[in-house]
Parts: structure tokens; C-alpha cells; sequence
């Protein structure tokens, strides 16, 4: 392929293209300006629709996606117009006279394909501008670890020296620290607890990396309060799935608690105790509304009095605990009873703690906080698949009805449902192995994850389907967020075993939710029907299907 | 490999045609209509059509139909270029015996290789 060709006849053809563009901007302005006169007139209105079909279909072509975009609304708009058959209104003109002036604004205002191409810029990571430091008196142990983190947005500070560590520290606290040991001017763990005594130290999270790593070492470490030691030679993932899933631990969490309490004074403290923390507190006084409150409030923690009206605590523990939805909700139980046998009784029924009553807020707090933390990360093991850390299935479509239930109740809102498969990868596992397969799914989750928003759903369908659900945008723009990440994707070098370098790329079938009419399984019907059009296409691109709602 | 155009557009026709043939090695040639097209495809029997749906005259599904009446056009794999693509209409397409389907706005860089990939060859 000889680029340099293509690149000056591209050249060439997109400022042929940039002069007729003017002379058919000029023309849209003189129907407008007929069609003002003979606002009846059908054929005007079908000439406007042509020149909008033109813009639409060869704007991205040349590079303006956005001309795409406000051809592809003016042709539409034409079309509604054609099919209503009721004329042109005063507003509608107003409307295609908008669409115009945008146009002659994205023609004029930059002709610089790279800068049209920023018409929305891609959502950002969720980690983006947390700042890491790294302390290494060798300044190469880290060298990976900061690739990954930095293709993630986060900003790394580089130190040699536990002095100039702590004199960082002290003037912006990083929101992490990787200590390498040992270091040249001070033990490690004397670094930590100088942090730690720093503002803003509590919170940082800390890791050490070295080669010592006995039992011991590992507890010296914890004790001095370190949050983890990864021992030489590191898996530098994990150590990046750790790092983020404490990052993430101190975000305000908007957990939810349900209380069962028939003292309104208790219910009250409870409440208020919980709240000013930033937990969303739910009471009920009868035991009776249990099981509405559990479903239509959806806690994330239970705290249970033991002696209620009609029915005690432990009944509403043992009725949680027999229902595999409820497996991983904490229990707690905050009553007056402390004999042991009530202690007993309570570990019996199922609770994770028993706590006596009077209590001070800060134990609460505190006993809340690490039952939500412990089911957290159990949540998440078992919702989730053990390669990519996508979704399952079942969890997938568990989100997914609660997507379409939302969107049933508000119907303003968007959603579309994207199925990605990969293309032709039994050959990768046939010719490189297993594992290179399972590199490349990896990678495809990476890809993803970088490039969606934290509130979109992932989840990984079996073999090499990936489902994703996003929300609040048209389809247009789900369809070109689609494209975006195919093409990320194709770009990704995969490298083989036997150190082949390839390259891999999916067909996406992007269906919207239409909630008047479709169920879940309707929508995923959809999008499957859209996955079969995009393979029988060819592969490596993205279909859609008329949803409904445009 | 040669393959024949048919879109009213210029812009549309350059750019494929410099993309086809450039990035891809294919011999292109031109037709402005459905009318146009058909003749050339009978005369010069190239390896494949790219047909754009919204023509005026003769649209893209039209075309379509008479090189299928056509002894000497019936055999030539025809692809679509179209603004919507959406599945209902893609299956329609099918059925009336397109070979694939291209959406526009296609990328011009990758264009070759999405014709080559639908018609199976390297």
C-alpha cells in the first residue's frame, strides 16, 4: 500500500469536496428560502431531504463526522415531514434553517479532521487524575505497573528517596503509594507510619513490593500500616486490581441499610447515625413489611432488633438466610439482650453481629462499614467472572431487568443493549492455545472497561460474547461508541506464545430498548438478530436494528 | 480484481474508487446511474458491484433487480452501500440476492479491505 499516494489524493478529493459542500449549502439555503414561499410543496421538501442524504452519507467519509451527524438529523427530520404529509410549519422551517446554519458553522470552523472528530469526547475512566506515587530507589521496578496506570488516566510521581517521599507527601497526599523495599535512606515500614501521621495519610493506600516476603514480613508490613506486600516478582495486574479496588473502597458509597426497629427513638438515633455518615437509611417499625421493603428498597445491610411485634429477629435472619437472593447480605442484629444465650442464638440464625444496645455511633458505624466492605468483595467474586471480571450471565441479566424496569417507569430515558462477539476466535485457540485466547478476552474487557463509564453494564455471556448496556444515549451515538471501540480494539497488538504478533476484531449488534413494547428478553432478541447481521456482513463491524424509538 | 461502482454522488464515486484502487489494488470503474450501471456490467463483467441504495431514476433495489433478470449480470456479486442498515432491511436485501452490505459513511482507509473480506478473497 503506498500511503503517501492515498494521502495527497485524499487531500485532493476532500478540498473538491469542501468547495461543492459550499455550493450545496448555498443550495439548501435557496429551497429554504422557496420553501418559505410554498411551504406545501412536496418537492421541495424532497429535494431538502436528498441534499441531507448526501451531507449524511459523505461527511465522515472526508473526516466531519459531525456533518454526518446534523445530515443524518435533517434527513430524518425531512423524512417525518414526508410521511406526515401536513406541510412545512413555521417552526419546522426554523428548524431546518438551524440545521443549515450548524452546518455552514462545522464546515467553516475547522477544517482539521483530527479536531472534528472531538465531537464528544470519549467517556473518561473512572480513575482518571488520581495521583500514584511510586517510590523506588531504582526508578525501574515500576516501569509496567505505570504503563497500566497511566493508560487509565492516573498521574504517577516518581521518588528515589523516603526524605523527598515524605516531603511530597506533606505537600499533596498521592491518593496511593508503592514503596519498593528496601530503600536507600530509611526502613519502608518507617515511611508508612510517617505517612500515616501525615493529613490525609489515613486514607492513602499504601503498598509495599520487595523480595522478603515471609509470613512475618507480610504482618510487619500490615501492623505498620501498610495495606498490602506483593513479594518479587509481581504480578503487576493483580497489583492494579488490588490498587483500584481500594481506590474505590473509600468512594461514597451509596449503601443502602434497611432497619427493622419498633422504638422510634432507636429507630431515630439509628437513622441519623447512618445518614450523617452518607448511608441511605430505610426504617420500617413492623416486621410484617419486611419482605416489601426488602424488594422494593433493595439494602445492602440488614439491622435487625431482636424483640418485635408478632415476631422476633432471628425469624426474619433465618427467613434472609433461606433465600439464596439474600446470601450475601450482612445481618446485623442491635438489641438490648446481652446474656450469652442471646449472643449464641443470633450466630445460630445467621447474623454477622450481635450488638448490644446502648451503642456508641462510632462502634456502629464501624461494625456497618467492614460487614458492607467483607460483602462487597464477596459480591463481586461471586458476580462475576473469574477471567475477565465482567459480569456473569445471570448477574448480567439480573441488571439488565432492572434497566428495563427503569425505563418502563421513565420512559425519557435511553438505553441500548450492545452484543460484541469476536471474530474467528476458535482459530486464535486452535493456533496459539488456550491461553492466548483467554488474552485476548482479557484484553477485549480491558478495552472496554477503559473506555466505558463506571455506570454502564458489562457482562460476559459465555465463550467470546460480551454484552455491555448503556444508557442516556441515542443510537446514533451508541452505534458510533460501538465503532470507536471496535476500532480501539482491532488496534490492540495480541501476542501469541510462540511470540506471533495479531491483531483481532468483533462484530457488535447494538439494539434500543423500546420499553413500551419489548421485555428483556425481546431487547436481547433484538441485538442478537443485529450480532447475525453483523457477522452475515461480513465481521468486523457494527449493526443496528430499529428499535422503536428514534 | 475489478469491481464496478454505481452512486449518483461524485464524491461518493472518487473517494471509493481512489480507495479501491489505491489502498486495495482493484481496478474501479464508474457508473452515475442504475441504467449506466447495468450496461457497463454486462459489457466490461467486472468481479463485483458496489450499488448505493438512494439513487434518483433507478434506486439501488431496482438496479438490483434487473441485473438479477439479466443473463449476462445475473452471476455478479452485488454489495450495497447505504446510509441505514438496519437489519429488516438488510435480510430484504438478502433475500433479493445482495452479497453484503456496506454502511455509509464507510471509512475509506478500510473500504478494500471490507469489499475483499465480503466477497472472500485475500
Amino acid at each position: 500500500m503506498p500511503p503517501e499516494t492515498w494521502d495527497k489524493t485524499f487531500q485532493e478529493l476532500k478540498s473538491q469536496y469542501l468547495t461543492r459542500s459550499s455550493e450545496r449549502l448555498d443550495q439548501i439555503g435557496d429551497l429554504l428560502t422557496n420553501m418559505a414561499k410554498s411551504p406545501g410543496d412536496v418537492n421541495l421538501l424532497r429535494d431538502l431531504q436528498r441534499q441531507f442524504h448526501w451531507l449524511a452519507g459523505s461527511g465522515s467519509i472526508y473526516g466531519f463526522p459531525q456533518i454526518t451527524k446534523l445530515g443524518t438529523h435533517g434527513e430524518e427530520f425531512c423524512d417525518k415531514l414526508l410521511r406526515n404529509g401536513r406541510g412545512l410549519t413555521r417552526s419546522d422551517w426554523d428548524k431546518c434553517k438551524a440545521l443549515l446554519d450548524a452546518l455552514r458553522v462545522t464546515f467553516s470552523g475547522d477544517d482539521d479532521p483530527q479536531k472534528q472528530t472531538i465531537e464528544k469526547p470519549l467517556p473518561k475512566s473512572e480513575h482518571d487524575g488520581i495521583e500514584v506515587m511510586f517510590v523506588d530507589p531504582e526508578q525501574n521496578h515500576f516501569l509496567f505497573l505505570a504503563k497500566l496506570l497511566e493508560e487509565q488516566g492516573m498521574v504517577i510521581r516518581h521518588l528515589k528517596t523516603a526524605v523527598s517521599a515524605l516531603e511530597s507527601c506533606s505537600q499533596k497526599m498521592p491518593r496511593a503509594c508503592l514503596i519498593s523495599l528496601p530503600l536507600s535512606d530509611a526502613s519502608g515500614y518507617e515511611l508508612v507510619e510517617r505517612i500515616r501521621i501525615l493529613p490525609g495519610g489515613q486514607e492513602t493506600v499504601i503498598f509495599f513490593v520487595g523480595a522478603k516476603s515471609g509470613f512475618l514480613d507480610k504482618v510487619q508490613a500490615i501492623h505498620c500500616g501498610a495495606d498490602g506486600f506483593f513479594q518479587m516478582p509481581v504480578d503487576w495486574e493483580s497489583v492494579e486490581k488490588r490498587l483500584k479496588y481500594l481506590l474505590d473502597r473509600g468512594k461514597a458509597q451509596n449503601f443502602r441499610v434497611l432497619s427493622v426497629e419498633d422504638d422510634p427513638d432507636q429507630a431515630y438515633f439509628i437513622r441519623a447515625v447512618l445518614e450523617s455518615a452518607g448511608y441511605q437509611v430505610h426504617h420500617i417499625p413492623d416486621p410484617m413489611q419486611f419482605e416489601e421493603a426488602l424488594l422494593s428498597f433493595n439494602p445492602d445491610l440488614v439491622l435487625l432488633d431482636i424483640l418485635l411485634p408478632g415476631m422476633t429477629g432471628y425469624e426474619l435472619a433465618r427467613y434472609l438466610r433461606q433465600d439464596e437472593r439474600w446470601a450475601t447480605m450482612p445481618i446485623l442484629f442491635l438489641t438490648t439482650q446481652n446474656q450469652l444465650e442471646a449472643h449464641i442464638e443470633s450466630a445460630r440464625a445467621g447474623a454477622d453481629d450481635h450488638l448490644v444496645k446502648p451503642i456508641a455511633p462510632a462502634l456502629l458505624l464501624s461494625a456497618v462499614a467492614s460487614r458492607l466492605e467483607r460483602a462487597r468483595f464477596l459480591k463481586n467474586l461471586l458476580h462475576r467472572d473469574g477471567l475477565t471480571r465482567l459480569l456473569t450471565h445471570t448477574a448480567f441479566m439480573e441488571q439488565a431487568q432492572a434497566v428495563v424496569a427503569q425505563c418502563k417507569r421513565n420512559q425519557n430515558r435511553l438505553a441500548s443493549l450492545m452484543l460484541i462477539d469476536l471474530d474467528k476466535f476458535k482459530q486464535v485457540n486452535e493456533r496459539f492455545g488456550y491461553a492466548a485466547g483467554d488474552k485476548v478476552l482479557i484484553s477485549l474487557s480491558a478495552v472496554l472497561r477503559q473506555r466505558l463509564r463506571s455506570s454502564d453494564v458489562l457482562g460476559r455471556f459465555g465463550g467470546e460474547e460480551v454484552a455491555i448496556i448503556v444508557e442516556d444515549l441515542e443510537e446514533y451515538d451508541a452505534v458510533n461508541l460501538a465503532q470507536r471501540l471496535l476500532h480501539d480494539f482491532a488496534n490492540v497488538e495480541h501476542r501469541a506464545p510462540d511470540g506471533t504478533v495479531f491483531h483481532m476484531t468483533f462484530s457488535a449488534g447494538v439494539a434500543m430498548l423500546d420499553p413500551k413494547v419489548m421485555d428483556v428478553e425481546r431487547w436481547r432478541k433484538h441485538a442478537e438478530q443485529a450480532l447475525k447481521a453483523a457477522k452475515n456482513n461480513g465481521r468486523n463491524c457494527v449493526m443496528k436494528i430499529l428499535g422503536g424509538k428514534r | 480484481m475489478k469491481v464496478l461502482i454505481i452512486d449518483d454522488e461524485e464524491d461518493i464515486r472518487s473517494i471509493a474508487s481512489m480507495s479501491l484502487g489505491i489502498l486495495g489494488g482493484i481496478d474501479v470503474v464508474e457508473a452515475d446511474g442504475g441504467e449506466e450501471g447495468i450496461s457497463k456490467a454486462a459489457e466490461l463483467q467486472p468481479d463485483a458491484i458496489l450499488l448505493d441504495m438512494m439513487m434518483p431514476v433507478l434506486d439501488g433495489p431496482g438496479t438490483l433487480a434487473k441485473l438479477r433478470e439479466n443473463s449476462a449480470t445475473k452471476h455478479i456479486p452485488v454489495i450495497f452501500l447505504t446510509a441505514r442498515a438496519m437489519t429488516s432491511e438488510v435480510e430484504k436485501l438478502k433475500q433479493m440476492g445482495a452479497t453484503g452490505i456496506l454502511t455509509k459513511p464507510f471509512d475509506p482507509t478500510t473500504l478494500a479491505s471490507q469489499v475483499k473480506a465480503i466477497l472472500g478473497v485475500q
